[in-house]
């Protein structure tokens, strides 16, 4: 298991993604999901885009070992791309509206934690979460 | 005789289930080995929800005043979220909520989301054939 982030991780959502995602049509379900009960679950433009980015560049990088996440709605318009492993739980946050910051968040064993999301700390914790 | 139409509703004991409608198709979620999984989604405190997350003393009434469609209940022991170190607390007959979540902010997104995962995990699919007992569970 790598402990530290390798060079080649360290891109940033500019870069060219070069591989597709095989949950594409649900994550793109969300676009047209249904508000209701006071809760937005329909992703906005913002928090879709972000998410396939990512997504994308991360399945480009870890190809097979890139394993298939849960899609949920964060009812705020959002989406929570989630993997569960066991004990460790790892969800990437992306945020419906600008003023918000996409996160990630990683829990084991009922301890959790979080920051803010980048392809780096996504491939970072997704290794941690396949170790 | 001076009567108070605001007097508190007794605090509900240790032992009691309280129901939450499933909002949305993936609250519940299919789990292999596990069974059934409630999502942590379920739990988030929005800014509309000001006095805590809604939960209801019967599962026949988890759906009062709900116009939209809604996906199974899920149901919760009082004494674990005591335990899990929130509380539920009535305030009117057929309607509770649960208090010590923080409104999802982006000061307490993470707090949030990890309190949100921790009441998700002493939750459960309701079924009138099996009531939960988390005793029983695992």
């Amino acid at each position: 298991m790598l402990c530290r982030t390798p060079p080649a991780y360290n891109q940033e959502l500019g870069t060219a993604a070069t591989d597709t995602i095989s949950f594409r049509p649900q994550l793109d379900a969300l676009l047209t999901a249904r508000n209701a009960h006071g809760y937005t679950f329909q992703a906005t433009t913002r928090a879709h885009g972000n998410t396939v980015s990512y997504l994308e560049k991360a399945k480009a990088i870890l190809g097979r070992l890139f394993p298939s996440p849960d899609l949920m709605p964060d009812g705020e318009g959002g989406i929570d791309t989630e993997w569960v492993n066991g004990e460790r739980n790892l969800t990437l946050s992306c945020r419906g509206r600008e003023n918000q910051e996409d996160f990630i968040y990683w829990e084991e064993n009922g301890e959790y934690d979080g920051d803010g999301a980048s392809l780096g700390l996504l491939l970072n914790k997704l290794q941690w979460l396949n170790g | 005789m001076d009567e108070n139409p605001h007097v508190p509703l007794e605090p509900y004991p240790c032992n009691k289930i309280v129901y939450r409608a499933a909002l949305f198709p993936d609250w519940i979620k299919e789990s292999k080995p596990r069974g059934n999984q409630i999502s942590k989604q379920a739990f988030f405190r929005l800014e509309k929800d000001e006095n805590g997350v809604t939960v209801t003393p019967t599962p026949e009434t988890c759906t009062d005043g709900l116009t939209d469609e809604t996906y199974g209940i899920i149901s919760l022991k009082v004494g674990w979220i005591r335990n899990a170190g929130f509380d539920v607390v009535p305030d009117r007959e057929n309607h509770a909520n649960i208090v010590g979540l923080p409104i999802r902010t982006e000061e307490t997104k993470v707090e949030s989301t990890g309190l949100a995962g921790r009441i998700a995990k002493i939750a459960r699919p309701y079924t009138p054939e099996e009531p939960f007992d988390p005793r029983n569970s695992n």
